[in-house]
């Protein structure tokens, strides 16, 4: 969560307008990036899409608010994680949506290929936790400082998450070969 | 033989890669929020959940085949619906076809034989339609954009005592012809 402050009020339609501009850029330039995390944790497009349309709009209504906005895509990035835990947490009930099969299901398989989706029913077997600090480090690519931001953990713990995911993604698809 | 590491690295690309440029909409974030602004792929349930919701099923019309079934009006206990596959659900146990006569069959029987059902109705995909149309006729696109009557499913409302919904919501669902399964009000 970045830390905010009150800003000085500033005549509501040139604020609003900066807040658009600034995040229609932000928006521009990470949009797609942002579909692809929020993809590889849900699964489907429909929900990855809503995610980050709704990190957007959070990060759109916080604007005027944003201490740093030098981190405002650190801000958008944790959103899309969070959508991304709520989204899979609801499907876990006993539920009220439909969703689509996951692009690495076995209708879709063909999408991405047999040895991919192994890979894939793998990492959605870890705990989220782990499966969270792999795609932002494998997928991502980003530094364990920027992996702490997103997830809300030390670094360390960053480290060691991601030392133990691995560790036991490589033992799950090691058994089933 | 790849690297655990490697392998997941090519996995997660090819995930990704399957979103397009073109793929990513314009941006919604100044619009304001309203109900039905989102992708238009939840909106059957949802509206089917708010049928049962409002109480419309009571007195539902009852298909051939499930002359036996009763209007759950007077009963006690928690309504759960059981929602039936349509074409429109690509859940894994949907995929994409509508509930089968025989699966609809089965169903009954197994609800007419389940201790743990006190009543239950049947409503046709049609009556569902025709009750959903009636609850939110007020409202206009695009808060409904996509809704139809082939997204509409039937579905069996039972009524089942409050301990043994759990169980009887877990014994349902992913059964053959079942979408999902959900409480009457929730």
């Amino acid at each position: 969560m970045l830390p905010e402050r009150e800003r000085p009020a500033a005549p509501a339609r040139a604020a609003s307008g900066d807040a658009a501009d600034a995040v229609t850029e932000l928006y521009r330039g990470h949009a797609l990036g942002l579909m692809r995390l929020a993809l590889v944790m849900v699964g489907d497009r429909g929900t990855a899409e809503d995610i980050v349309q709704d990190a957007f709009a959070g990060l759109y209504k916080r604007w005027p608010r944003l201490r740093d906005r030098d981190k405002a895509l650190t801000y958008v990035r944790s959103a899309v994680m969070n959508g991304s835990r709520t989204a899979l947490r609801r499907r876990r009930r006993p539920l009220r949506a439909v969703h689509a099969p996951a692009v690495w299901s076995a209708e879709a398989a063909a999408m991405v290929g047999e040895e991919r989706r192994e890979v894939m029913d793998a990492l959605h077997r870890l705990p989220g936790r782990q499966r969270e600090a792999l795609v932002l480090r494998f997928f991502a690519d980003l530094s364990v400082e920027e992996i702490a931001a997103a997830m809300g953990v030390s670094p360390g713990t960053v480290k060691s998450t991601t030392s133990r995911a691995l560790a036991a993604l490589g033992r799950i698809l090691e058994g089933e070969q | 033989m790849n690297t655990t590491e490697e392998r997941l690295v090519d996995a997660l690309r090819s995930v990704g890669d399957t979103v397009s440029p073109e793929d990513v909409p314009p941006p919604r974030f100044t619009e304001r929020r309203r109900a039905g602004a989102r992708r238009p792929v939840l909106i059957a349930a949802a509206a089917a959940a708010a049928v049962i919701a409002g109480g419309a099923v009571a007195g539902g019309v009852l298909p051939s085949g499930h002359k036996d079934r009763r209007p759950v009006a007077a009963s006690t206990g928690v309504r759960v619906a059981l929602f039936l596959c349509t074409r429109q659900n690509r859940n894994d146990n949907c995929a994409g076809r509508d509930v089968t006569e025989r699966q609809k069959a089965d169903l009954n029987a197994s609800l007419d034989t389940d201790r743990r059902v006190r009543d239950v109705v049947y409503v046709t995909k049609e009556r569902h339609w025709e009750q959903f149309r009636a609850r939110f006729k007020n409202t206009r696109p695009p808060a409904l954009p996509t809704t139809s009557p082939e997204s509409i499913p039937p579905m069996f409302i039972a009524t089942v005592g409050r301990a043994d919904v759990k169980a009887f919501m877990q014994f349902y669902l992913g059964r053959p012809g079942v979408d999902t399964v959900v409480i009457e009000g929730r």
